[in-house]
């Protein structure tokens, strides 16, 4: 993939965010607030601050894919297997150790594995697998992840929190199996990830229906539904032409000019006040179809149809995306406007590593990667970067779509 | 209008849609949250908005960019004979009859009479006098705003205006005393005559949005510790055909606290894409044909919509609907047809609860929107006897 011109033209857009602090103070109004106050207890709902949005309010919502997707993807196989191709045994001795694992460890891996199969893939025993600390399991990972072979590891499941009971709350996994998720999970930048469903399906009381609860439950994914209050302080002329995007987004004129007018309305979900595609999407999981043309939405794919009536497939080749994005957008200048289009970019690798709208306040609309398992969401910019957060160098950059389009 | 079979459909009348010349109109306080029984949708409360066309779209009306030109009334004769005929009927006092025959003028090389009514002949219309008159405005091929007037909302301007609008009182008390009732509905047509009296082109535009005002509900699913939120899930799920609502639908139902959802996240995808929204230019539509009622109900469970609906709807109906039986599932289609010759006047698709998502016609300027049946059927009561069907989606088909 051709990714010069896409480095070019990143370069010229704003920077909003970066791991290395840049131009990542959230002064007044500017960078992402981390600090929410909480409306009441409960379903924590949290608000945002005011701005020209409005003020916003939010709660968090879990979401699983449904069975009929499940059913769709293939099972893992129980056999937990690490890929190191193109290393010799030595070679991978020293990247295990260099991880922190000790040479009794590496020693027991290499024993459960075919010795004369030099660079081809190692089988952990499980007892190996439970007893690295968490931060071992980190740096291992990571360097397992830096290889495409390592699916599980290079895309693990990515938990917003450090309480992975809370983070399964309502779900359907048992405590023994929760416990083991807790004792698995491993440090991703600011944030917990998992990866070790081949363990999980090792447990030999799993039946198939408890293995599709397992597989279900490593898609689930925090969204937000997100409201905007209406009081009698509300600034409706600035909330209307901010929500319109600059006539971008005017088919939401009639229905805020009503709900501005309606005394008794005191929020509307902000699902009302997205463009066409994005409202299709949100918070649902792509359907197969999605699919006939040879491959899913990603979050490229998602942010550039943001503003389109109908879905344009080219978006799903980042290639198209770069071209039509040289034209198409400009720097955008801050404040960060509804509509922004954020790339989260390695400029290490020269990488663009996932795109995201800005809505308001550092909420975003996004979906992560082309799984059929990863919905289209709303989440908070400082939780979308926080796995990239130590991990790797990376910026986020912000464009505007040029009036004319 | 479709006109089908008559073998092609049966009837199926709710008792609570069951719609007859005695239906009744009522006058409700717009702003007030309605709550519906709690059945197996859940338990939903809705608001009413009122929602309006676009500045662009009005300015681009020709009612709107021609409104100076004043009231003038065609009619398709040259015989004034006839013309005084049509007053007469109508009920117009002698001496009306007598200064509006004077007026009258021949167009020429046109088989037309146009006539300017003076100010206090339009404004002393009687709303019966109006509904006789009117329909014989207009040319030998073409509708006017006389013939074909503005529909205006159950319970016509004063419904409408109870809304903030900013008008001017003794506008929006014209544009009442000029409305007139054509079957249970009421109509409007003396836009040039109402204009004429507008200060600025602000008002023009807010006199023309009153008239295109359309209800639209916003309804919210109501969760609460007791929910049977297996049945909710299996209803807004509709079986297998909308199954992408079920992992927001069951997290909400998780999420402890959680008092209620809007339920345009519970829409099938196209529903949900188009609610409280106008068509687009960018939209599905072929050269002469724009999305309309049957376009949109019959593509209510479609992940991509086709422009090819709006051709052959009839083969779609005949290949993949059947008579629905009670109860009401979400989706199911509602047709009203006229009863004397079974041509179809209308279609929209169950919601919940009285409930139901619709576009009036194909004008660009009405909305998609969830309004409630009876507020739907409530047009096309002056189309004589109507009847209502219920038909849904073979099981065999997703969409």
């Amino acid at each position: 993939m051709k990714q010069c011109s896409l480095f070019l033209f990143l370069l010229s857009a704003s920077l909003v965010f970066s791991s290395n602090g840049a131009e990542n103070s959230p002064s007044a109004g500017e960078g992402p607030s981390l600090d929410r106050e909480t409306v009441k207890s409960g379903p924590q709902i949290f608000k945002s601050r005011k701005g020209p949005w409005g003020q916003l309010e939010y709660y968090y919502t879990h979401l699983e894919a449904p069975d009929s997707l499940v059913k769709s993807v293939p099972t893992p196989s129980s056999e937990i297997i690490w890929h190191l191709p193109g290393k010799t045994r030595e070679e991978q001795r020293k990247l295990l150790e260099s991880a922190g694992m000790l040479a009794s460890q590496v020693d027991a891996i290499f024993d459960n594995s075919n010795p004369s199969d030099e660079g081809a893939a190692l089988f952990p025993p499980p007892d190996v697998i439970a007893e690295l600390s968490q931060e071992v399991r980190g740096r291992v990972y990571r360097t397992l992840r830096s290889f495409p072979e390592n699916p599980l590891y290079r895309t693990p499941l990515v938990m917003n929190t450090d309480d992975v009971h809370q983070w399964f709350s309502g779900g359907q996994l048992t405590s023994e199996t929760l416990d083991l998720v807790d004792l698995l999970s491993y440090p991703i930048g600011n944030t917990l990830a998992f990866s070790d469903v081949p363990f999980l399906l090792q447990q030999s009381s799993m039946s198939e229906r408890m293995e599709r609860n397992l597989i279900r439950s490593m898609t689930r994914t925090r969204s937000l539904i997100l409201r905007l209050r209406i009081d009698r302080d509300s600034d409706l002329a600035q909330i209307k032409e901010y929500w319109t995007a600059g006539f971008k987004n005017k088919d939401v004129l009639p229905l805020l000019n009503s709900v501005s007018q309606s005394p008794e309305i005191d929020y509307i979900d902000v699902i009302h006040l997205l463009p066409p595609i994005p409202r299709q999407h949100l918070n649902t999981f792509p359907s197969l179809a999605e699919g006939i043309d040879g491959s899913y939405p990603d979050s490229f794919w998602a942010a550039m149809n943001f503003f389109e009536y109908l879905p344009r497939s080219e978006f799903k080749d980042l290639r198209q995306v770069a071209r039509y994005a040289e034209f198409a957008y400009e720097p955008a200048n801050k404040p960060l406007r509804y509509g922004d289009l954020l790339v989260i970019y390695d400029p290490e690798r020269d990488l663009s590593i996932q795109a995201a709208v800005y809505l308001a306040d550092y909420i975003v609309y996004t979906k992560d990667g082309r799984s059929v398992l990863r919905p289209f969401i709303l989440t908070r910019l400082p939780d979308l970067v926080s796995r990239f957060q130590g991990e790797i160098p990376f910026e986020v950059r912000a464009w505007r779509k040029r009036s004319r389009y | 209008m479709l006109t089908f079979p008559r073998n092609c459909f049966s009837f199926l009348i709710f008792p609570f849609l069951l719609v007859s010349a005695s239906a009744k109109e009522e006058t409700r306080n717009p702003f007030q949250v309605e709550r519906l029984p709690e059945r197996a949708w859940g338990s939903l409360e809705y608001y009413t908005l009122y929602l309006e066309p676009s500045d662009s779209f009005v300015s681009g009306m020709s009612d709107f960019k021609f409104w100076s030109s004043g009231t003038l009334w065609i009619f398709p004769t040259r015989d004034k004979e006839e013309l005084f005929l049509i007053f007469q009927n109508a009920g117009l006092p002698e001496e009306w009859i007598t200064r509006l025959l004077v007026a009258a003028k021949p167009v020429p090389q046109r088989p037309l009479i146009e006539i300017r009514p003076d100010a206090d002949i339009v404004e002393g219309l009687s709303p019966q006098q109006r509904n006789r008159l009117y329909p014989h405005i207009h040319t030998e091929s073409k509708e006017t705003v006389f013939s074909d007037p503005y529909a205006l909302m159950p319970g016509g301007i004063a419904e409408a205006a109870l809304f903030p609008s900013g008008l001017r009182p003794e506008l929006i008390g014209l544009l009442e005393r000029l409305s007139f009732p054509r079957g249970r509905t009421m109509r409007f047509s003396d836009i040039y005559h109402v204009l004429g009296h507008t200060h600025s082109e602000e008002e023009r535009l807010r006199v023309m949005k009153l008239l295109l005002r359309e209800k639209a509900i916003s309804a919210q699913l109501q969760i609460h510790p007791n929910s049977d939120t297996l049945k909710i899930a299996q209803y807004w799920s509709s079986g297998e055909r909308n199954k992408r609502i079920l992992p927001l639908l069951e997290s909400v139902a998780a999420t402890s606290g959680v008092e209620k959802i809007d339920i345009a996240h519970l829409l099938p995808s196209l529903p949900r894409r188009l609610l409280n929204t106008y068509p687009s230019p960018e939209g599905w539509r072929t050269r002469d044909l724009a999305p309309d009622c049957f376009w949109t109900s019959f593509s209510f469970f479609s992940e991509s919509p086709s422009a090819r609906l709006l051709e052959n709807v009839a083969q779609t109906f005949e290949e993949r609907y059947e008579r629905a039986s009670p109860p009401l599932q979400l989706g199911d289609l509602i047709l009203i047809r006229r009863e004397d010759d079974s041509s179809w006047l209308h279609a929209c698709n169950y919601i919940a609860g009285g409930l139901a998502f619709t576009k009036n016609g194909s004008s660009p300027g009405r909305p998609w929107a969830i309004q409630r049946l009876e507020d739907i059927t409530f047009r096309y009561l002056e189309e004589g006897k109507v009847g209502i069907s219920f038909f849904r989606l073979k099981p065999e088909y997703l969409q």
